[in-house]
């Protein structure tokens, strides 16, 4: 045993107290018998107290270093594979509490370490402190979460001004020229007006109706009101009917169960994603025919947008995502992730695409962005 | 005789003031009372007891589609003409299920009010010109019969007609196709939708016929 041992240290040679990495060896019953200067700074345990631990018994170390179970479990286990399955470990990251309390992220990498005949004798462990890199990801995933609740609030923000803009351009223009159209059509019966003047009466009217019909296409693509006052489905077939009928792409709206979207602002978010995903249709896909299934239940709100069109290969969606022909799925699944939903994408070349969100609708508290 | 006695509820008051003018130009009708909002509609009828009620869909408060339906539940004998800017079938659909007898676009009105309200009161449901037109046009797509038109099953869910017929659970065939469970459902449920079928022993019977799947 102690011929093994010093076997081991063999490897350690100097180098080991120089590097700034943790590293550590122990023997094949897991015994630590090797702790450099590193493992002793980030841990505040000196090699000798480690040996002297590991010399009462085995694994004691461990027990003082990690204090949930999950992680203790994680480093025993990960020293008796790496000398029973011959395995390599690269990159494990399971936090460290060092004795003033400190909590360090360490990566860990572990490889065995052999005698001269090729016998497993022992392991190798190196620990690097990414602490501060950890530390900076969730700072950037941070604000990365911001910048997804921004958006989002801001396309909110637009949705709610196209709102009122085409409100009140119902609300005062619209109504405005109804009105002026009666006006006009009793001046038309109006016996004591002569031909010529009936036939400027009637050419105006016929004008008027025109601004009318062209201010009503214009208020509803500004602003759906079935997306306010009819419901989910209802504004979504509108949509459909809007966006394909003049591309000549056929589509069907169906319902797996009637339940509404409680909530406005998730219904707004729906409608633009969708918006979006037919857009792509319309501009890339080249389709035919459109399908489009919602799915609301008491915990999730899905909707399904499925083409025939030439697809695209749904491994590169994501990769290609910031390319401007993918902006528009890149932007769905930034905003969906952000409500904790998922994007599922189905699509291969000349096979059409599948594209499926599923937003829960459970609310996590992420207002205050 | 005595004249037609008639409410207007609509939230323009430019919108009713048009109105009163057009109707007082029709013999034999009266407007006794008039409304801005589906609330105030219900009030005002159960005071002034009017036999026709011209009224618009988008108002504050309470629309009218639910005015309607309260008012016909108390007053069964009055009718209602819905009035609105609004040509989308869920509009004319819901207000026509709330017992309206007619639906005029205010775009309308100057020519076909008359004929609409004679039409009502004479047991007839009435439905303007324009809208009748979009509904010919295919443009009103509730309206009209359904779309029957039988969609072919498209590769993905031929994959999962395949998966189901080979025996396997939803949580299996999303994890062969890399979607999660709820979308296997989704696309099992256009899958049922399109063959017209209930079951998932049907959609295995037609995977058979189809030769979707080996039965070895």
């Amino acid at each position: 045993m102690d011929f093994k041992n010093s076997e081991l240290l063999r490897y350690s040679n100097g180098l080991g107290d120089n590097v700034a990495v943790w590293m550590h060896i122990s023997n094949l019953e897991g015994q630590v018998v090797f702790w450099n200067n590193t493992a002793e700074s980030l841990t505040g345990i000196v090699q000798e107290e480690v040996l002297t631990l590991e010399r009462e018994q085995k694994g004691q170390i461990w027990k003082r270093l990690f204090k949930d179970e999950k992680h203790l479990r994680q480093m025993v286990d990960l020293s008796r594979e790496v000398v029973e399955s011959n395995i390599v470990v690269s990159g494990l990251v399971i936090p460290v509490v060092s004795v003033d309390g400190t909590l360090r992220m360490i990566s860990w990498h572990s490889n065995n370490l052999k005698d001269k005949q090729g016998q497993v004798i022992g392991s190798l462990t190196l620990g690097l402190d990414i602490s501060k890199q950890h530390q900076a990801m969730s700072v950037i995933e941070e604000n990365k979460q911001r910048l997804r609740g921004l958006a989002l609030k801001l396309s909110l923000t637009e949705e709610m001004e196209r709102k009122k803009v085409a409100m009140d351009l119902h609300d005062t223009v619209s109504q405005r020229l109804a009105v002026s159209r009666m006006k006009l059509g009793l001046l038309n019966n109006n016996s004591s007006l002569d031909d010529e003047a009936k036939k400027l009466v009637k050419q105006t009217n016929a004008d008027l109706e025109k601004v009318m019909d062209d201010i009503q296409r214009l208020t509803f693509e500004l602003s759906s009101p079935l997306l306010f006052d009819g419901g989910m489905r209802a504004a979504l077939e509108d949509l459909a009917e809007q966006t394909f009928t003049r591309h000549k792409i056929s589509f069907d709206c169906s319902e797996v169960n009637e339940l509404e979207i409680p909530d406005e602002s998730l219904r707004i978010m729906i409608y633009q994603v969708v918006r979006e995903l037919f857009n792509n249709i319309v501009e890339h896909s080249g389709a035919g025919r459109v399908e489009l299934m919602l799915f609301t239940d008491k915990d999730v709100a899905s909707v399904m947008v499925s083409d025939n069109g030439k697809g695209f290969d749904s491994n590169m969606a994501h990769k290609q995502s910031s390319q401007k022909n993918r902006f528009g799925l890149f932007s769905i699944c930034e905003r969906v992730e952000y409500l904790d939903g998922w994007v599922d994408i189905q699509s291969s070349p000349e096979n059409g695409t599948s594209i499926t969100v599923h937003i829960p609708l459970v609310k996590t508290d992420k207002s205050d962005v | 005789m005595s004249d037609i006695k008639i409410m207007l509820v609509d939230d323009h008051a430019i919108v009713r003031a048009g109105l009163r003018t057009v109707i007082a130009s029709i013999d034999g009708m009266k407007v006794v009372a008039e409304a801005a909002d589906g609330l105030q509609a219900i009030e005002r009828c159960r005071k002034m007891r009017p036999d026709f009620i011209i009224m618009d869909i988008t108002m504050p408060k309470m629309d009218g589609i639910e005015s309607t339906r309260e008012i016909l539940a108390e007053f069964p004998e009055v009718k209602v003409l819905a009035l609105s800017m609004h040509s989308k079938a869920h509009f004319v659909d819901n207000i026509l299920q709330a017992g309206a007898s007619g639906y005029l676009l205010k775009d309308c009105v100057m020519e076909e009010l008359p004929q609409a309200i004679n039409e009502i009161l004479n047991g007839e449901t009435f439905i303007c010109s324009k809208l009748s037109e979009l509904v010919a046009n295919g443009k009103l797509k509730q309206l009209s019969p359904e779309n029957t038109s039988i969609a072919e099953l498209s590769p993905r869910e031929q994959d999962v007609v395949k998966l189901l017929a080979d025996g396997l659970k939803t949580r299996e065939i999303a994890t062969k196709l890399f979607i999660s469970p709820r979308t296997v459902e989704m696309h099992r449920a256009q899958i049922m939708k399109k063959l017209k079928v209930k079951s998932i022993a049907e959609i295995v019977k037609y995977a058979i016929k189809k030769g979707f799947t080996n039965l070895d």
